[in-house]
C-alpha cells in the first residue's frame, strides 16, 4: 500500500534519510520507531509530501505519490499529529467535518458522517460537537484529532507521536481504543513513536530507524527475540523480555484449575505481562484465569511465564 | 436542528444590541441643540455658546463619515497590503512596508495635510489622504502579527488537511489573526476618528471646524462644544469595537 523506494532527504550537508526502502502492506499497523532525530517524523511525512525527497519515490497503492496535487493527496490521507492542531475557530462538529468538506460532499451527508466519527471514537456528539477545542480536555482533543482523520474514510492513516502528549493512563486508554478501531476498520497505518512500549503494543510490524537508516524492520516478536545489529539490541535493552510477554495473549498458556483457585485472577483477554504484573504483585506461583462473567476457567502458573518469555 | 441554529446565531449577535441603541441615543443627544446651548453658556457666561453655522447633529455626522470613509480605505489598502507582505510572495517587501507605514505615522498630521494640499485640494479629500496615511500603522501591523501568531501546529494541520495554500489563508490563518485584526482596527479607527479634527484646516468639514472656529477667535465654548462631542464618538465606537470582537470571535470566549 505505501512503499518506500530508496528515498534520501538532505538539509544542507545533514542526511535526515538516507536511502530508506520499505513496503507497509495495506491494512497493517507499521511503526516507525526510534531516537529522535533519527528521521522516522520526516519519513511519515513523505507520504503526504509535507517532505519531498532529495532522491527516491514515495508509491501509495502503486502510485507515485508526485502524480497528484499536494492538497489532493492529502485529503486522501488521514493525518494525525501529536500536538493535535485542532483549529480553535472551529467547533468539535467543523473540526472533524474539514476534510469531507474539502472534497465537496454535501452537507448533510458530511454532518451525519462527522457525528458518526464521534461517537465511533467515544464522544457524544449531543455533548460535544459545538464545543470549541478550548474547552476540551487533551484526550477529547486527541480523540476528535483522530475523528477528523477518519472522517473522509481515508485508506491511509498518518500518526505522528499522536499519543505523546497525553498523561500515561489516557495514553494507554487511547491505545486500546486504538487497537480496537483498527480490528473493525482495517486502516493502513504508519505510527511513529519514540516508546518502545507502544511499538510493541500496536505494531503489526516495526521499523526501527536510527540516523535515517532502517536498522530492523520485523514483527515486534521477532524484533525482540532476534535483534539484527548491536544498536536494535541496545535500543530494546534489558525489558524486551517483559515487553515479548506484552504480546502473546494468555489462552494458549491456561492450565486446568486442579482443586483450589488461586486468590488472584485476570480476564482471559488479557496478555501474559498482566498475569505476570499480577504475580508478582501477589508473590504468587499462579494466577486464575477468568471469563466474561467472571468464573475461574483455568490457571496460569509462573513457571509457564518464565518457560515462554526465554523461549527462543 | 435549524432551529438551534438560528437560535445560536441571534444570540451571537445580542451583544450588538446595546451598542446600536446607544448610537441612536448619542444621536438623539447631538440633536438636543438646546440643552447643549443652555448646558455651554452655563459654564462660558461671557462667550457666544454654541457654533450656529451648522448644527451639531450635521457636524458630527460629517466627521463620521469623514472617519468612516478614510477607515473604509485603511482597510481596503492596509488588510490586503498586509496579507500579501505576510506570504511568500510579498515576503521581500515587508521590510519596506512595515517601514513605511511607520513613517507614515511619525509623520505629523498636519504636516501632511498641508503638503497633500497641492496635490488633491481644498476639502474633505486632503483630510482623507492624510487619516488614511496616519491610520494604516495599526492596522497592518496587526495583521502582520495576528498571522505570525497562528500556531504551527495548526498551521500543519491545516495543510495535512488537504488545505491548498489559498484555502488555508481565508479558512485557517485569517480567522484565527481575526482577533488581533480587529484590535488593530479599533485603535486604528479610534485614532481617525480623533485625528479628524483637524479636517477643517484644509476647507474639510466634521466636528473640528466648531474648535477651529473657537480657536480663531478665542471662544472656549466652541472649542468645548467640537471637543465634548468627538470624545463622546470616540468612547462609543471603542466600545463598540471592543462588542463586535466578542461577536466575530465566539470561539475565544469561555462557556460554562
Amino acid at each position: 500500500m505505501i512503499r518506500f523506494e530508496n528515498v534520501v532527504k538532505r538539509y544542507g550537508d545533514f542526511e535526515a534519510l538516507r536511502g530508506v526502502s520499505l513496503e507497509v502492506a495495506q491494512g497493517q499497523v507499521v511503526v516507525l520507531l526510534g531516537p529522535s532525530g533519527c528521521g522516522k517524523t520526516t519519513l511519515l511525512r513523505t507520504v503526504n509530501r509535507l517532505v519531498e525527497p532529495s532522491e527516491g519515490t514515495v508509491y501509495l497503492g502503486g502510485e507515485d505519490v508526485r502524480r497528484l496535487k499536494p492538497e489532493e493527496l492529502r485529503r486522501g490521507i488521514g493525518y494525525v499529529i501529536q500536538s493535535i492542531g485542532l483549529f480553535p475557530h472551529m467547533s468539535v462538529l467543523e473540526n472533524v467535518l474539514v476534510v469531507p468538506r474539502l472534497l465537496g460532499w454535501e452537507r448533510s451527508r458530511r454532518e451525519a458522517r462527522a457525528r458518526e466519527m464521534l461517537r465511533l471514537v467515544g464522544l457524544e456528539p449531543a455533548v460535544f460537537a459545538s464545543r470549541y477545542p478550548r474547552e476540551l480536555s487533551g484526550g477529547q482533543a486527541q480523540r476528535v484529532g483522530l475523528a477528523r482523520a477518519l472522517a473522509a474514510d481515508p485508506a491511509v492513516l498518518l500518526m505522528d507521536e499522536p499519543f505523546g502528549a497525553v498523561d500515561p493512563p489516557t495514553r494507554e486508554r487511547l491505545q486500546d481504543e486504538f487497537l480496537r478501531l483498527q480490528a473493525d476498520l482495517k486502516k493502513t497505518v504508519l505510527f511513529v513513536t519514540h516508546d518502545l512500549e507502544e511499538a510493541v503494543k500496536l505494531a503489526d510490524r516495526i521499523c526501527l530507524m536510527n540516523h535515517g537508516k532502517v536498522e530492523q524492520y520485523d514483527e515486534p516478536e521477532t524484533l525482540l527475540r532476534d535483534p539484527k545489529t548491536p544498536f536494535v539490541r541496545e535500543f530494546i535493552g534489558p525489558s524486551r523480555t517483559l515487553l515479548r510477554l506484552s504480546r502473546i495473549p494468555l489462552k494458549g498458556l491456561i492450565e486446568p484449575l486442579n482443586g483450589k483457585v488461586p486468590a488472584a485472577s485476570v480476564p482471559l483477554s488479557a496478555m501474559a505481562r498482566e498475569a505476570f504484573s499480577v504475580l508478582l504483585a501477589q508473590g504468587a506461583r499462579s494466577v486464575a484465569v477468568t471469563d466474561e462473567q467472571g468464573r475461574a476457567v483455568g490457571q496460569v502458573r509462573l513457571e509457564t511465564l518464565l518457560r515462554v518469555a526465554s523461549e527462543d | 436542528m435549524l432551529e438551534a441554529r438560528s437560535l445560536k446565531r441571534s444570540a451571537a449577535i445580542a451583544p450588538l444590541v446595546a451598542p446600536v441603541v446607544a448610537w441612536g441615543l448619542l444621536m438623539g443627544l447631538f440633536a438636543y441643540q438646546d440643552l447643549w446651548k443652555r448646558t455651554l453658556a452655563a459654564l462660558f457666561p461671557n462667550q457666544t455658546p454654541l457654533f450656529e453655522r451648522q448644527t451639531l447633529l450635521n457636524l458630527a455626522l460629517e466627521h463620521l463619515a469623514i472617519t468612516a470613509t478614510a477607515g473604509l480605505f485603511v482597510l481596503l489598502v492596509g488588510l490586503p497590503l498586509a496579507i500579501w507582505v505576510a506570504r511568500p510572495s510579498g515576503a521581500a517587501f515587508r521590510p519596506l512596508v512595515e517601514n513605511l507605514v511607520a513613517v507614515g505615522q511619525t509623520f505629523p498630521p498636519v504636516a501632511v495635510l498641508s503638503l497633500a494640499l497641492p496635490f488633491v485640494g481644498f476639502g474633505s479629500n486632503g483630510a482623507i489622504l492624510a487619516l488614511l496615511l496616519y491610520g494604516l500603522l495599526p492596522v497592518v501591523r496587526n495583521t502582520l502579527e495576528g498571522l505570525a501568531a497562528v500556531p504551527p501546529d495548526v498551521l500543519e494541520a491545516a495543510s495535512g488537511m488537504g488545505y491548498s495554500p489559498l484555502q488555508r489563508l481565508w479558512r485557517v490563518e485569517i480567522p484565527l489573526a481575526l482577533p488581533v485584526i480587529l484590535s488593530g482596527i479599533r485603535t486604528s479607527a479610534v485614532l481617525i476618528l480623533a485625528t479628524a479634527t483637524l479636517a477643517p484646516l484644509i476647507g474639510g468639514g466634521g466636528l473640528g471646524v466648531p474648535i477651529v472656529a473657537g480657536l480663531a477667535v478665542n471662544n472656549q465654548a466652541f472649542v468645548s462644544e467640537g471637543a465634548i462631542a468627538v470624545a463622546l464618538l470616540a468612547v462609543l465606537l471603542d466600545w463598540t469595537f471592543a462588542r463586535l470582537e466578542a461577536v466575530l470571535t465566539p470561539w475565544r470566549a469561555i462557556r460554562a
